[in-house]
């Protein structure tokens, strides 16, 4: 096992502990539980990026030099780091607990996801010759940061949804960064497709081809544009836009997962 | 029915009605590649699909009438949103947001309008109404960027789907050129043949390899010709394209064919065959040898070749080694151990390989695209427009000032993206300066 896959599992432990002490902190109402969580996660973040950047790094040292997103390990590890990037980065100082005890249980399942499944290949290999672009970097970062907005907001979805049933005054803030997370997840991931029809443009002749994870990520891109235009209308959010971000979520859950299982041209990842 | 059509409310039904033709186009293009990894051909529910013309989602009268009426309705949308910018009328004062209130000085309601607008100016464009019943009403809105960022991203949908629209004046297509040789024509999807005005050579096709034995790089070196005159040479690779004429071709794929001379003994005559890939040997009335495949090295024991040879009672399948006399020579007894090497499968014949040559064939994918541009042309604008509405704000105000009892009070809403927020400090400092506490 090579050193930054054991980082690896240091990280998901981090990520685990982190969600506990944070759940702990929303019962216990400590402020010793959140400070803990909160530097657990961040360590564990760190530490997250420094992993990435030693299998960077050691890319070269192959020969081989590559960004760590070139198969479906790689990029369940970048996706984790995302999620985490985007919710400890999105909340400001007193909303910070509440995104984080949201997005570390979903980091972890992917890290853990990464680790233990089969058929998941965490040996860094060269890259096959349709990946060799300067796209790649562009296209995949920006893909994988817009599902982890997404992810991070329909999640903070689920959360206004908790707080409105308790009638706690908790319960705006959160709906405000749920949409802020899919605002900024709509951004990045429109340039991640449009990043991806110039590459396809240049790699197949054609900006778009049908491709199944194409299609699904217009399907996802949809579902995000009809969430906030259900917004923009209701004049803010409200349980109807949770659901559809909640359908949102589960689009981009199957273009992950569920497209790999039919023929495509993205299936490395 | 105009009004309902050119809503928010239909956009959002469109929307979802695309996403979820989608889903039927990917579930449909999966059910037809399930269907002929089995064999199964055309069944009931193909035939359903086919009536319905759903069988190709994506190009059938469904999905296209949705797109059309997407950008009906983003144009009716657009038009509505336009007038309301540019016509006089201002919203009116949100009456279910709670609105912040002061108790003014003894000045006349004009002077203090005057006054607020000299303060919203700096930074608001500023559209005044004149009194109603409800006293003096000032409406300020920050917004034009925000504005011009819809405008574009709803634009660059129609103008992409525009693109997209004239992509079906191109053509998209394959050819299959082995080396050495030229073609002047390509092959639609349909398997159709399109003639070019000009030839295209294959040089060379090759491979390069990392240690552990995946594929680098594929390049194929071509040369385009007119009346068998080089007009230009290119290099294709994989993610490097090469435009000629117009046109853009891709390095796809590739195929190796090889061939082999094979010398066949039955015992009263030798002899010579070249065989290539799939080609049958007839040996007599009942049998015959097939050539599986033909490789260059097989697992670093030289040239060999595959052979089926096919007797009414089954198949027996060797591999033909050129090296096998010398084989046996280092490792007494290999015949015995591996009977797949053995050159006698089916006596009295006994095969020996000569010689092997492999040739590639490189595989190109031709396309044009006149709709390209216009598609780029929306991709540009899709992401000015996304990063304008997100990433500017949109910061309205409202100002009433009407009597109350003996005295005047100014009341103000201030929204931001939509949301009541406070003003910031200057501009609340301002308003705050011309009440009498």
């Amino acid at each position: 096992m090579s050193m930054d896959t054991r980082i690896m599992g240091l990280v998901t432990a981090l990520y685990m502990a982190a969600f506990f002490l944070l759940v702990i902190y929303s019962i216990a109402r400590g402020r010793i539980w959140k400070n803990i969580g909160l530097t657990v996660a961040v360590g564990g973040f760190a530490l997250h990026t420094i992993g990435l950047g030693m299998r960077w790094l050691a890319s070269y040292r192959l020969g081989i030099g590559h960004a760590p997103l070139s198969n479906l390990y790689e990029s369940l590890v970048f996706f984790a780091w995302a999620i985490v990037l985007i919710g400890l980065g999105i909340a400001r100082r007193r909303t910070r607990s509440m995104t984080a005890v949201y997005s570390m249980p979903a980091a972890a399942l992917l890290m853990a996801y990464a680790s233990f499944a089969p058929g998941i290949d965490s040996t860094i290999q060269p890259l096959i010759p349709a990946l060799k672009s300067n796209w790649l970097a562009i296209h995949v970062m920006t893909c994988f940061l817009g599902y982890a907005a997404f992810v991070v907001g329909s999640l903070l979805g689920i959360g206004y949804l908790m707080k409105r049933k308790q009638d706690s005054s908790d319960a705006a803030p959160i709906g405000n960064m749920a949409y802020q997370c899919i605002a900024i997840g709509f951004i990045l991931f429109t340039f991640g497709i449009l990043t991806g029809a110039v590459w396809a443009y240049a790699a197949w002749g054609r900006y778009w081809g049908w491709d199944p994870k194409e299609t699904w990520a217009l399907i996802t891109w949809l579902a995000y544009a009809a969430t906030l235009h259900v917004r923009l209308r209701d004049g803010g959010i409200n349980p109807k836009v949770v659901g559809m971000a909640l359908f949102g979520l589960a689009c981009i859950l199957f273009t992950y997962f569920g497209v790999n299982y039919l023929q495509g041209l993205h299936s490395y990842f | 029915m105009q009004s309902t059509f050119f809503s928010l409310k239909t956009a959002v039904v469109l929307l979802l009605s695309i996403a979820g033709m989608s889903i039927l186009g990917t579930v449909v293009s999966g059910l037809d590649g399930g269907m002929q990894a089995q064999g199964t051909g055309i069944s009931g529910i193909w035939r359903v699909l086919d009536v319905l013309h759903l069988a190709d989602t994506y190009h059938s009268p469904w999905f296209i009438g949705l797109a059309c009426l997407l950008g009906l309705n983003l144009t009716g949308c657009m038009y509505r949103r336009v007038r309301k910018i540019t016509q006089k009328r201002i919203p009116a004062f949100p009456a279910h947001m709670k609105a912040e209130e002061f108790i003014l000085t003894d000045k006349a309601p004009e002077e203090f309008l005057e006054t607020c607008t000299g303060i919203l100016r700096k930074r608001y464009r500023v559209k005044k109404t004149s009194g109603t019943s409800e006293g003096w009403l000032l409406y300020a809105e920050r917004q034009r960027l925000r504005q011009a960022g819809t405008f574009l991203l709803h634009a660059s949908v129609l103008i992409i789907l525009s693109g997209v629209a004239l992509g079906a004046l191109g053509f998209d297509a394959t050819l299959e050129i082995p080396e050495h040789a030229t073609t002047d024509r390509v092959y639609l999807k349909d398997g159709m043949a399109k003639p070019l005005d000009f030839q295209i050579r294959c040089d060379t096709f090759d491979v390069d390899y990392y240690t552990n034995g995946m594929p680098k790089e594929f390049t194929t070196r071509l040369s385009f010709m007119r009346a068998n005159r080089i007009i230009r040479q290119a290099s294709l690779r994989v993610n490097h394209p090469v435009v000629f004429e117009g046109m853009h071709i891709y390095q796809a794929s590739y195929r190796t064919d090889g061939s082999a001379l094979i010398k066949v003994v039955d015992g009263k005559r030798l002899i010579w065959v070249r065989a290539e890939q799939g080609q049958i040997i007839p040996l007599n009335t009942a049998l015959r040898a097939r050539v599986m495949r033909v490789e260059q090295d097989l697992m670093h024991l030289g040239p060999a070749v595959q052979l089926a040879v096919e007797a009414i009672n089954g198949a027996h399948t060797v591999w033909i080694l050129r090296d096998i006399e010398r084989m046996r020579e280092h490792m007494p007894g290999i015949l015995e151990r591996i009977p797949a090497f053995n050159p006698s499968p089916v006596p009295p014949y006994t095969f020996a390989l000569a010689s092997v040559e492999t040739r590639f064939s490189t595989g190109l994918a031709v396309n044009s695209d006149p709709g390209a541009p216009v598609a780029a042309m929306g991709g540009i604008l899709l992401m000015t427009g996304t990063l304008l509405i997100f990433l500017t704000p949109a910061q309205r105000i409202w100002i009433r000032i009407g009597p109350l009892g003996g005295s005047q009070r100014l009341s103000f809403v201030h929204t931001r993206n939509g949301m009541q927020t406070e003003p910031d400090r200057e501009l609340y400092q301002a308003l705050k300066s011309l009440s009498k506490g």
